[in-house]
């Protein structure tokens, strides 16, 4: 290559304009097939591609802070970590007793409380990916396509609503969640005497607004709320509890701020309903 | 530093810093705020580059976290094009005014994470402009740390004889 000083203008700016060419090609063909509702198979394939090394990487992490956590965390924190383990132990051991007691996928089912109440057994998946691009909530799970997870499919825990896929490609699948912008749920106050209906709608703070309650809706604080049962999200899921309430000036509509049921920032594994 | 190893560093460490980003950005943030990787190595990277090199690495970085990221309401392009001119900027930059350091390196890293992010904000404009300046500013901040932890390293994989058998 000719040092920068005796290169020739066009010449210069051949490579970089040629990337920029490359890129804004791949951006038009990228949001080309994604608005005709195909996934882009070079984006898709890297990020198959991608996952098997995160998703180690994020096994090996997540051993390591179990195992070693503690040179970081201080000896307090490793006094109850031992305490808590030492009781994890005896739990594991009469949970073991109790597996023998009674017929095995049932049991397992009962551990798992909510799984009982769905109509078909949801897929497990493990996040491989927490807000990887700072600029959406979103979450990467090891199922895709080839496990049955579609687009709009909803994501749980074993405490309530995550959200919904976006993405998929045949390993992995992205999850907005309901914390971000473009995650929202037709929503319910479970409360028999109120019943109150709105919409969760992100907008990436900790706290969930519920809008569009009507100005009479019975909400407080401490309320449960639940998925309305609107679109594809089933009825009855637990999305958090009612922190505040807020009135409009022409007590026209209500707003509630809803802390979630779900720790999104300590997200290991997830349940896909089916 | 040969042509063979130096492209091969081309190729290894924007994987690494995509599989890194992938795997441990959200697990790693401090008050929300979380780094990007890639963006970080195309604006230290480019420093010990030509312009053309640190388009090209910018490219690679630029795609690599594009595939990683949900595109909600697209960006692909913007991502790209953003990474690719860092990238060439900051090069173009080291070739003609003044070598990197690690004094400089958190400038490299803010200036590149925010023409990056202003070139994203064109491309695919965000609902919440708010957050869009929140989650820029602290991606900013958080790059800037990290950058003097990193470029100690990028100056000993990539410094020695940058010009010698420069890849573009």
């Amino acid at each position: 290559m000719l040092p920068p000083e005796r290169q020739h203008g066009h010449l210069r700016y051949k490579a970089l304009l040629l990337l920029l060419l490359l890129g804004t090609l791949a951006g038009a063909w990228h949001n080309r097939l994604v608005a005709h509702g195909r996934p882009d198979p070079v984006t898709t394939w890297t990020r198959t591609a991608l996952a098997y090394p995160a998703g180690t990487l994020n096994r090996f992490s997540r051993w390591c802070g179990r195992n070693f956590g503690w040179i970081l965390r201080g000896s307090a924190l490793e006094r109850e970590n031992r305490r808590l383990r030492a009781e994890v132990e005896r739990l594991k051991a009469e949970n073991a007793s109790l597996q023998e007691a009674a017929a095995e996928n049932v049991q397992l089912q009962q551990d798992l409380g909510f799984v009982r109440t769905l109509p078909k057994p949801p897929i497990a998946a493990w996040v491989i990916a927490l807000r990887p691009d700072p600029n959406f909530n979103t979450i990467v799970i090891s199922r895709g396509s080839n496990d049955g997870v579609h687009v709009h499919s909803v994501v749980v825990t074993r405490d309530g609503l995550v959200g919904q896929v976006s993405e998929v490609t045949p390993n992995t699948a992205t999850v907005v969640l309901l914390t971000d912008r473009n995650g929202m749920v037709g929503a319910r106050v479970q409360r028999a005497s109120s019943r109150a209906v709105g919409l969760c709608r992100g907008n990436y703070s900790p706290l969930i607004p519920l809008i569009d309650l009507a100005g009479d809706a019975d909400i407080r604080p401490g309320d449960k709320i639940v998925t309305a049962g609107y679109g594809v999200f089933p009825p009855g899921i637990p999305i958090g509890t009612v922190v505040s309430v807020q009135v409009d000036q022409g007590h026209t509509s209500k707003q509630a701020l809803v802390k979630p049921a779900v720790d999104f920032n300590r997200l290991e594994e997830v349940y896909v309903l089916r | 530093m040969s042509f063979g190893k130096r492209l091969l560093l081309f190729i290894v460490l924007p994987l690494m810093a995509a599989i890194l980003q992938f795997a441990w950005a959200g697990r790693i943030a401090v008050e929300d705020a979380t780094p990007q990787l890639p963006l970080l190595l195309t604006t230290l990277g480019a420093t010990f580059c030509t312009a053309n090199e640190g388009a090209l690495l910018g490219f690679i970085n630029g795609f690599l976290f594009a595939s990683l990221s949900p595109l909600i309401g697209g960006g692909l392009g913007g991502i790209i094009v953003g990474n690719t001119l860092v990238g060439f900027g900051i090069g173009w930059l080291g070739e003609r005014v003044f070598r990197g350091s690690t004094f400089l390196a958190p400038f490299f890293a803010a200036a590149g994470t925010l023409v990056a992010a202003l070139i994203y904000l064109v491309a695919a404009p965000p609902p919440l402009l708010l957050h869009w300046l929140l989650v820029t500013g602290k991606t900013t901040l958080y790059n800037m740390a990290l950058a003097i932890l990193l470029y100690p390293l990028l100056r000993r994989l990539l410094g020695a004889d940058q010009n010698t058998h420069a890849i573009a």
